[in-house]
């Protein structure tokens, strides 16, 4: 087994342009974060946010101009000091959107390239090399491809040949921008599952990017969104979804309903306010020290709209009639849209519910899955937001 | 006082700390640079430079106008600008036409064996200028040119009963029928490429509105190519206003001087060297001006008209009906024209033991011994040994200079690597007896005098880098845009240094392109006369200068026709291993 030493990733007030003929863009606007030994952290946004411009800057790819790089304490670039390491001295595994497979070379010559190229740090015997090469296609399970012409491979072979050959040197550090968005969709759930197998088995820290929120769910240890050269939001998976901290974030997670706040909230006991909506009056849960107020929104995902047809009686106080607009058969559930005094809610049923476009409906929101979030939705009534709305197009990954 | 001095000197070596650094991390773009300004920016500035001083190259005099004044004064400057004028709006205008006629028949109409047009049309790049004109010479001489004595024989019982005639090569009709006809191949590529970018549909829509062929040919096809043709056009022109060869051998004997002979004429036969550099400035001048209107006029214009549809589409061929036989016919005359009779005339000289005017009995005398000779040849053997040697340098400088400017300036984004690109363009605008004058004053000033370089091949060797440096930057920067940026950075990532990565990722990566690119700048650097004849010296002699030694001034036609079939075959060998070469090359990749 690869025994590698997992690094630690401190990355402070980044800040990089580029500059094009007329006009100079900040790409990426005082980003900081860390990330610890061993941890799966995935940077997730839309396209064009500035994710492989960020892991680019950490590769050394990139020169940016403010901010601080290092890893286990070792400086890698600060604007302070004027200190650079080139890339080539940085010592990390990386694996390219387009995998970057070197097609010259054999599975074998690829893999063993890096190990070549750090001849100056050490120097390695054939049987070493070979040994080594070995180890590390088991671990992608491509051994016995090593003789083959890297071209000829499949597409998630290459994949794979990529991740070996950024793994070969036992990096502190892996990077991993967008490997999955060349590949068909099946082959990239499956790839998925075994990318994160890998990780786990290896215990290499992992910098990865993407802009599919399902691959960042399922193998992220810590996610960082990221919006128009922000980290906007950091945490676990669950706490992500479950609690986003804007707009932005709720929205671009999952299918979100979104109500704009329009009117000031009236207290109505401790913890929990009423906020005026398109839909009515809203109870929601607040922080003591969070202040809420016009321009921001209530956020509710699909799966915690209840529906009934007969008033609840509970009285919970969120429950509001309306009509069914336009039911949606998924399979396992159903997607309802209904209007409520103009506005649209989706939610999500089990399919077993049975219902029919027109339907008079009493929708309930429960106190406690209201979140109050800042930022409000992006246009006039289209407020139903999430996964969908992101173009699924493979990142224009900027090439330099 | 000292304090401030103290402070200034401490700034300035700190700046000369970053200085350093910056070279030191950049060192593979600073010496791509410097090599590039020692061989086109530095000989360039001389020649100027000493175009207004008196002297001679290894002395120069005091700073005049003298030069100036004189080229102004002599008359042959008029009649050599005006010479110049014809000759190159002629040869353009008529390899333009030739050129136009057989894209189009091939592209365009259904006549038959288009495969083996192609091939006919393009045997002709084989083909040396200096042995189209020897060819054509041999063929239309006044007295004993083999199509005269023909005619002649053929219009004694008409009343004509001259010696000489009824055709002269050595006019300036004659240089302008040559050349044309010589220089149609690579315009016929570049309109074949113009034929394909227009868009169809428009030219469909006209004739399904109901407008017949011709009429469609006239109002919608012309316009739309009008722009291309007229870049062909300037392409041509700039080209034949290089071209030396044929002004030397016909032009020569004919007494028509254009600006390149007259060049090479005041500076290597007459030695007045700072007439020469005055020549050769102005040339420059005009020729530089002219491939600046080119790039920012001409070709921006015809890219904007082109109506490139990107859609891979058949065109619509035009039915020639019965005149699909005689439209095959007219290539199979342009073939003759080109390579077979040129080709016939001197392998049929070079059987002869000596040239003289063509008869029947002559067929009893074929002999190999012109070949025997030429193979044991001392002088023979060692210009071809020295244009071996030659060749393979320039091509192998030529293109790694090439090759390292390209990832320079396209990979390495450094400071100025607009310029460098420029730069590496300017040679495509010096007329080749420009950089032949501008190096030998370069090398024979004394501040390179002692080097010993001058009317070695090493010098010659540069002047044909800068000769072909424009040809191989822009091919291999082509080249460097189809390799993923993300091929190197992954190797830089692994931990590979610059060098480390030139050498294993991006050399073998680029070996196609390189090698195609390295047997042109090869096939062309061996078969150049118009730098190694203005150069030649005992030491550096090369074939071609040879060849035209054998013809000009040792008049031995018999001998000169078989080096220059040997040439030929030798050339064509060449440029069909490096077609396989490059077709090997791209399906091996990917
Ligand atoms: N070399 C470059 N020059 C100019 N703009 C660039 C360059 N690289 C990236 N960009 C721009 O920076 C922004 C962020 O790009 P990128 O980091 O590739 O986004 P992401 O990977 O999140 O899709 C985009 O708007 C992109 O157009
Ligand atoms: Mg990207």
């Amino acid at each position: 087994m690869l025994s590698i030493r997992p690094g630690q990733l401190t990355v402070r007030n980044l800040v990089k342009s580029f500059a094009s003929s007329q006009e100079v863009v900040q790409v990426i606007k005082d980003v900081s974060f860390a990330i610890e030994p061993g941890q799966f952290f995935t940077l997730l946004g839309p396209s064009g946010c500035g994710k492989s411009t960020t892991l680019r800057c950490i590769a050394g790819l990139e020169r940016h101009e403010r901010g601080y790089i290092a890893v286990s304490g070792r400086v890698l670039a600060d604007s302070e000091t004027r200190e650079f390491v080139p890339a080539s001295e940085r010592g990390f595994g990386m694996v390219f959107q387009s995998y970057a497979i070197w097609p010259h070379m054999t599975v074998f010559q690829n893999v063993a390239f890096p190990l070549h190229a750090n001849r100056r740090n050490h120097r390695f015997s054939r049987k070493e090399i070979a040994n080594r090469v070995e180890e590390v296609l088991n671990v992608v399970r491509l051994d016995q491809l090593g003789d083959r012409m890297a071209t000829k491979l499949s597409g998630g072979q290459q994949q794979r040949l990529a991740v070996a050959r950024a793994l070969i040197t036992r990096p502190e550090l892996l990077l991993l921008d967008e490997p999955l968005s060349n590949l068909d969709a099946g082959l990239r759930d499956h790839m998925r599952g075994e990318l994160r197998a890998m990780q786990l088995r290896t215990g290499v820290t992992t910098l990865y990017v993407t802009h599919d929120q399902a691959e960042a769910f399922s193998m992220s240890d810590v996610i960082a969104i990221m919006d128009s050269g922000n980290l906007v939001q950091q945490g676990a998976p669950r706490e992500i979804y479950s609690r986003p901290s804007t707009a932005f974030v709720a929205t671009f997670v999952g299918r979100t309903n979104l109500l704009s706040i329009v009117r000031p909230p009236a207290p109505v006991r401790a913890g929990t306010v009423s906020v005026e909506t398109g839909i009515g009056p809203v109870l929601v849960n607040v922080d003591n020290n969070r202040q809420v107020g016009q321009g921001d929104s209530v956020v509710i995902r699909p799966e915690d709209v209840q529906i009934s047809t007969q008033a609840p009686a509970s009285g919970s106080g969120n429950v509001y009639p309306g009509r069914v607009s336009q039911p949606t058969f998924l399979g396992e559930n159903v997607e309802l849209e209904i209007e409520v005094r103009g506005e649209i809610l989706v939610s999500r049923q089990h399919s077993r519910f049975k219902f029919a476009q027109g339907d008079e409906v009493y929708v309930e929101l429960p106190v406690d899955r209201c979140i109050v979030v800042s930022g409000a939705a992006a246009g006039v009534g289209s407020h139903i937001r999430g996964a969908a709305a992101e173009p699924a197009s493979p990142d224009r990954n900027a090439a330099v | 006082m000292s304090v401030i001095q103290t402070a200034g000197s401490s700034r300035g070596s700190a700046n000369l700390l970053r200085l350093v650094a910056w070279i030191r991390e950049h060192w593979i773009s600073v010496a791509a640079a410097v090599v590039l300004a020692w061989i086109v920016v530095v000989p360039l500035v001389y020649l100027i430079i000493f175009s207004f001083r008196s002297g001679t190259a290894a002395a120069p005099g005091d700073w005049t106008l003298q030069n100036y004044a004189l080229v102004y004064t002599r008359s042959l400057t008029y009649e050599a600008l005006g010479n110049t004028l014809i000759y190159t709006v002629m040869v353009a205008t008529l390899s333009m036409v030739i050129a136009g006629a057989l894209a189009w028949l091939v592209e365009r109409t259904d006549m038959p064996y288009r495969g083996a047009a192609w091939v006919m049309i393009l045997l002709p790049i084989a083909m040396p200028g200096m042995l189209s004109s020897m060819a054509w010479i041999l063929l239309l001489a006044p007295r004993t040119g083999l199509i005269n004595v023909a005619l002649r024989a053929i219009l004694a019982p008409l009343g004509y009963d001259a010696a000489v005639g009824p055709i002269n090569i050595y006019t300036m009709e004659g240089m302008i029928f040559v050349e044309s006809v010589r220089g149609s191949t690579t315009l016929f590529l570049m309109m074949v490429a113009g034929f394909r970018l227009m868009d169809p549909a428009l030219e469909e829509a006209a004739a399904t509105s109901g407008a017949r062929t011709f009429y469609t040919l006239r109002r919608v096809a012309l316009p739309l190519m009008l722009p291309m043709l007229l870049a062909t056009w300037m392409y041509s022109f700039i080209g034949t206003l290089d071209d030396f060869e044929t002004p030397l051998l016909i032009g020569l004997p004919a007494q028509v001087y254009v600006l390149p002979t007259v060049i090479y004429f005041t500076a290597y036969l007459s030695s007045s060297w700072g007439l020469a550099s005055a020549y050769a400035t102005i040339f420059l001048l005009i020729a530089v001006i002219l491939v600046i209107i080119y790039h920012r006029v001409v070709l921006r214009r015809s890219e904007q008209f082109a109506t490139v549809s990107g859609k891979a589409f058949r065109p619509r061929r035009i039915e020639l009906g019965r005149l699909r036989w005689p439209a095959l016919g007219v290539v199979i005359v342009y073939f003759a024209m080109a390579v077979l009779l040129p080709l016939m005339i001197l392998i049929l000289a070079s059987l002869l033991p000596f040239y003289r005017v063509p008869s029947m009995e002559m067929f009893g005398q074929l002999t190999l011994a012109n070949y025997e000779t030429l193979f044991s040849n001392t002088r023979v053997l060692r210009s071809a040994q020295n244009s071996l040697w030659v060749s393979v340098w320039v091509a192998t400088g030529t293109m790694t200079l090439a090759f390292v400017l390209a990832w320079v300036i396209v990979r390495l984004r450094v400071p100025g690597r607009i310029i460098l690109d420029s730069i590496a363009f300017i040679p495509h605008a010096i007329p080749a007896v420009v950089v032949a004058v501008a190096m030998i004053m370069f090398y024979l000033s004394p501040g390179m005098r002692w080097t010993g370089l001058y009317g070695g091949l090493i010098v010659l060797s540069l002047a044909l880098v800068t000769r072909f440096i424009a040809f191989a930057s822009r091919t291999s920067n082509a080249a460097m845009t189809q390799i993923e940026a993300s091929l190197e950075e992954a190797a830089y990532v692994s931990g590979a240094r610059k060098p480390l990565v030139l050498a294993r990722i991006l050399f073998p990566l680029l070996l196609p392109a390189f090698v195609s690119g390295w047997i042109f700048v090869a096939a062309h650097a061996f078969r150049n006369l118009s730098v190694s004849l203005l150069m030649s010296t005992p030491q550096n002699e090369l074939i071609s200068v040879t060849l035209y030694d054998l013809w000009e001034r040792q008049a031995d036609f018999s001998m000169a026709s078989a080096l220059g079939v040997v040439l030929v075959v030798g050339l064509a060998v060449l440029t069909i291993l490096a077609r396989q070469l490059i077709a090997r090359g791209y399906s091996g990749n990917e």
